[in-house]
């Protein structure tokens, strides 16, 4: 026993206790902004418990050393496929609630985004990946498939929270100016605007849900479509960026299927629905942790404009089309 | 600097006046104002960004510190920008060397040139060329220039300007080289060998038709992908190392390694790796691949097909070696060995078989095995053939065998089927001893008895079967050989014959005959002419104790003449002589007597003929014909175009 003991360096047992320690406190800190980010986001729909999860991070960041970083690092690797595969259990597979027409419509105003985006990205000569974040984020449904499609094609950590952070401006600039414009009488038809342009469910809710709960439960329904996107773009994404041929990630796999069972579920996997957000909360503020303030900002205002551009694009394109939209 | 952050959040600032703005014009909800203020910061943060970028980069670059530091930074970062420029310098000087032969870089001022690299392309140094005019180097100047060389004869050259600084290269020799460039390009282009050229970062940067062919890839689809395309996930490592060696040691040959071409399939190939360098700087490398599956496969198949052949020599030897074994054995043994074709042709012949039968192996081989057999069993060889194409797989009897000289040889056989239909193996044993013998004798008789009979036949035929077992024939009486048929030592009784009529004298002539094995028939019907009966009688008893002491052979008295109750005297002295009883089924027994009776009226019956007198069918009568034919009693001969049958002198005598 006492031999067996002794031949482990005594340094090395203790920079082992220490890691475990470290790794034991970072995964209860980052779950306890898991579930503080859930609640804000219950709170104010506005903002996904991604983004806030993301926010407070970064902030704890700040104050946490190089080694709980590292720590954090290894964390991200094993925490990011199972979020995202359980995270399909917020993703709706149902068929769509909407007529023929306004899905032609829909589907007409996301590819404008996404080529409008990824096409204004790459005129900035922002990096293909960045550009692709991007275009997902805005088109399909913003921090949450930012987070999904993150670890298949492997952006930096700058370019995914810089793109997670965009894309929440964007979105929050969106609503707010749809809001005013309605209220205004300038735009008609909010639901299909709010439904097909605004990034992500929460952004919807609070750009709709003054104006009464059909209006609302319009706009969820063309945004629906826009959700189930995400597993499509996923799998795609997948046989692009993989090194092997018709390879697709197990965690991709997973999160379709999960994404399956929950739509088949229903009401009944809430909790599931629940538990995953915490999760992937948790590890979308395990990497803000590893992400310095000023590299973010370093990635400069040029996204922010590609997403801009792509947002204003997009909402040209509902103005050109609006009169055919029933 | 300042002038773009006051515009930031002058930017900013209006961005959050307008959002406020239409926030209060729509009475939206107070909430609005915090989304109008995370806009405002985020547009901030990233513009922030933008604008603090190069700032941020410099104070990366210089950190924070003291003076002093500072200073020790930007000298440091001097020296490397003047290392840096160095190496550019030599760079350039080794590409002008380089390109010397067929490009010459100079400067020209006012029409003087007044710098010059190279100028070895018109064979000029450097310093010949400094100072000189342009019109004394060229005859014409400009775009296609013609220049004078040292050595006086004119040069083509191609000119290309950049501002004052010239660069003209030789349009023969440029034109050479694309040739030779065209050339090899083709060749690699066309090589059947799967030529990759890869980066630094192993990228596929060329990829030829050979390439295309092997791994089914065509150009455009891999290049600028990872050469891992091609590589399974146990190979990758060993890649790795190969082009850390190929750094090393400039290249490194591969004899096996595998591959996965478009289709998934794994192919083998030999693989040269070589880095591509210049300047002393690795740029890229060039993999040569050559498809070996063919002769991996080829040569395993040549490897099991050499196993499996010394394997079969091996068990060829062990054959050869037991088989030579066995000849040895077959030669040597104390047993007459021969073997006998389906035809019945004998084909082997062993020693003992030659000390045996008295036939040389070269004598015997090809001929009938008919040969060794007695008249009375010429059919042997036929009913031991048949009865092994029947299925039985040894035959073991006790049977005669003829010398070469015409002595019987009572033999033992085995005999054993060689392979199914073609022939069989005899291993013959000589048997000696009185039972054996007198197993095989026809009659009932033994060495050392006396034996009487009346009929003639009968008494000759039993000299006949015991001189074929090497008993000597001796006939004391008044017979001919005509008589006998066969050869016999004849003893004439008469006062002027061989030996007197008197019963004192044949006892002498019986009990003086040499040897031990006589077959002596004792005709006294020529004694009781002149001797009384009683006189012979006791002679027969004295002949018959002598030859039982001494063993000396078989008597067989013979008389016709006698009346019954000298007849049955004699019998209570010498029994009758009798053939050994055939035990035969009854049915076949009865096919014997028709057939012998219809003999004795002097005719041979046909099968037709047994068919009808017993009312049997073919099959029935031929099974009991060939029955009967087996065991010697019946004999079927062709007589012109029909078959007819004839009782045998065994079956005539056991009938008689």
């Amino acid at each position: 026993m006492w031999e067996s003991i002794r031949l482990i360096d005594p340094g090395r047992l203790r920079t082992l206790v220490n890691q475990r320690q470290i790794e034991f406190v970072t995964l209860l800190t980052v779950l306890t902004i898991g579930v503080v980010s859930f609640v804000i986001s219950r709170a104010n729909p506005a903002f996904s418990p991604l983004f806030n999860a993301l926010i407070l991070g970064i902030v704890l960041g700040y104050f946490v050393e190089q080694e709980t970083k590292e720590v954090a690092k290894r964390l991200i690797g094993v925490m990011l496929p199972i979020s995202v595969a359980l995270y399909g259990f917020n993703m709706s597979m149902e068929p769509p609630k909407i007529t023929g027409k306004i899905l032609a419509a829909e589907l007409l105003v996301v590819f404008t985004i996404f080529c409008s985006v990824y096409s204004a990205s790459r005129f900035l000569r922002l990096g293909q990946k960045m550009s692709v974040l991007l275009s997902c984020g805005a088109g399909i449904c913003g921090v949450s498939a930012i987070a999904i499609v993150a670890p298949i094609i492997k952006p930096r950590r700058e370019e995914f929270s810089a793109a997670i952070i965009v894309i929440t401006v964007v979105g929050l600039t969106a609503a707010l100016i749809y809001t005013s414009m309605f209220k205004l009488g300038i735009v008609e038809k909010l639901a299909f605007l709010a439904g097909s342009t605004l990034p992500h469910t929460g952004l919807v809710k609070i750009a709709t849900s003054p104006f009464g709960a059909e209006v609302e439960s319009t706009a969820m329904a063309i945004k629906a479509v826009r959700i189930a996107m995400i597993a499509v773009v996923a799998l795609i994404l997948s046989l692009f960026y993989t090194e092997k041929k018709f390879y697709v990630p197990w965690f991709v796999m997973a999160f379709v299927a999960t994404a399956l069972i929950g739509s088949y579920l229903g009401e009944v996997a809430s909790p599931l629905k629940n538990l995953s957000t915490i999760l992937f909360a948790s590890t979308l503020a395990l990497i803000g942790t590893t992400v310095e303030v000023d590299e973010i900002y370093r990635v400069g205002a040029r996204p922010l404009v590609a997403a801009y551009v792509g947002w204003l694009v997009s909402f040209a394109v509902f103005i050109a089309i609006q009169g055919e939209v029933p | 600097m300042i002038g773009r952050l006051t515009g930031i959040a002058l930017l900013i600032s209006a961005i959050t006046a307008v959002l406020s703005y239409l926030i209060s014009v729509s009475s939206l909800p107070p909430v609005f104002y915090l989304y109008a203020l995370v806009i405002a910061a985020g547009i901030g943060l990233f513009s922030f960004g933008s604008i603090m970028r190069p700032i941020l980069e410099l104070k990366d670059l210089v950190g924070a510190g003291t003076v002093q530091e500072l200073e020790a930074t930007v000298r440091r970062t001097l020296e490397e920008s003047s290392a840096r420029l160095r190496e550019l310098e030599n760079r350039y000087e080794s590409l002008l060397k380089a390109t010397s032969s067929f490009a010459w870089v100079f400067e020209v001022e006012d029409g003087i040139i007044v710098n010059s690299s190279s100028a070895g392309l018109l064979g000029y140094e450097d310093f010949e060329v400094v100072g000189k005019r342009v019109e004394e180097i060229f005859e014409v100047f400009g775009r296609e220039a013609v220049a004078r060389k040292k050595d006086g004869s004119l040069a083509r050259l191609e000119v290309s300007s950049f501002g004052n600084v010239y660069v003209a290269r030789d349009e023969e020799e440029k034109r050479k080289l694309e040739k030779e460039l065209a050339f090899l390009r083709a060749v690699v282009e066309h090589s059947v060998d799967a030529i990759v050229v890869t980066d630094i970062d192993s990228r596929i940067v060329a990829w030829n038709k050979g390439a295309e062919t092997l791994l089914g890839y065509r150009a455009e689809e891999v290049i600028g992908k990872p050469l891992s395309v091609i590589l399974p996930e146990e190979e990758r490592e060993r890649c790795r190392e190969n082009f850390r060696r190929a750094v090393t040691e400039g290249f490194v040959k591969e004899v096996e390694s595998s591959r996965i071409t478009k289709d998934g399939r794994r192919i083998i190939v030999e693989q040269t790796l070589t880095s591509i360098s210049v300047d002393g700087d690795i740029v890229g490398f060039v993999a040569i691949m050559r498809d070996i599956t063919k002769r991996k496969e080829t040569e395993e198949e040549l490897r099991r097909i050499c196993v499996e052949l010394e394997r079969r020599t091996r068990e060829l030897s062990e054959y050869q070696r037991e088989l030579e074994h066995l000849a040895k054995i077959v030669e040597t043994s104390n047993d007459a060995i021969y073997s006998v074709n389906a035809s019945g042709i004998i084909t082997a012949w062993n020693k003992t078989a030659e000390k045996l039968f008295g036939w040389r192996k070269e004598e015997i081989i090809g001929r009938s095995a008919s040969i060794l057999l007695p008249e009375e069993i010429k059919n042997e060889t036929e009913i031991v053939l048949r009865r092994l194409r029947e299925g039985e797989k040894e035959l073991r009897f006790e049977t005669r065998r003829l010398h070469k000289n015409g002595k019987v040889v009572p033999v033992e056989v085995t005999i054993s089927p060689i392979e199914p239909s073609s022939g069989f193996s005899v291993i013959a044993r000589v048997v000696e001893g009185e039972d054996f013998e007198r197993r095989l004798f026809r009659f009932n008789v033994e060495r050392g008895r006396t034996y009487f009979t009346r009929s003639l036949d009968v008494a000759v035929e039993v000299l006949r079967d015991l001189s074929q077992f090497g008993y000597r024939a001796v006939v004391v009486g008044r017979r001919y050989p005509e008589e006998l048929g066969f050869d016999a030592d004849i003893y004439w009784v008469s006062e002027r014959g061989d030996v007197n009529p008197d019963v004192s004298d044949i006892y002498e002539l019986l009990i003086k005959l040499p040897g031990w094995k006589n077959a002596v028939l004792l005709d006294i019907d020529c004694l009781l002419s002149s001797c009384r009966f009683e006189d012979v009688y006791t002679m027969l008893q004295k002949v018959k104790d002598a030859f039982f002491i001494l063993k000396k052979g078989v008597v067989v008295v013979h008389s016709a003449s006698i009346g019954e109750e000298e007849e049955k005297l004699i019998k209570i002295e010498c029994p009758e002589v009798t053939a050994k009883e055939l035990k035969l089924p009854p049915e076949e027994l009865e096919v014997l007597r028709i057939v012998y009776e219809k003999n004795r009226m002097g005719s041979r019956p046909s099968i037709k003929d047994v068919m009808s007198e017993l009312g049997i069918t073919r099959n029935t009568a031929k099974k009991r014909i060939n029955s009967l034919a087996s065991r010697g009693l019946l004999r079927v001969i062709k007589d012109g175009r029909a078959k007819v049958l004839e009782v045998s002198e065994e079956a005539r005598l056991m009938l008689r």
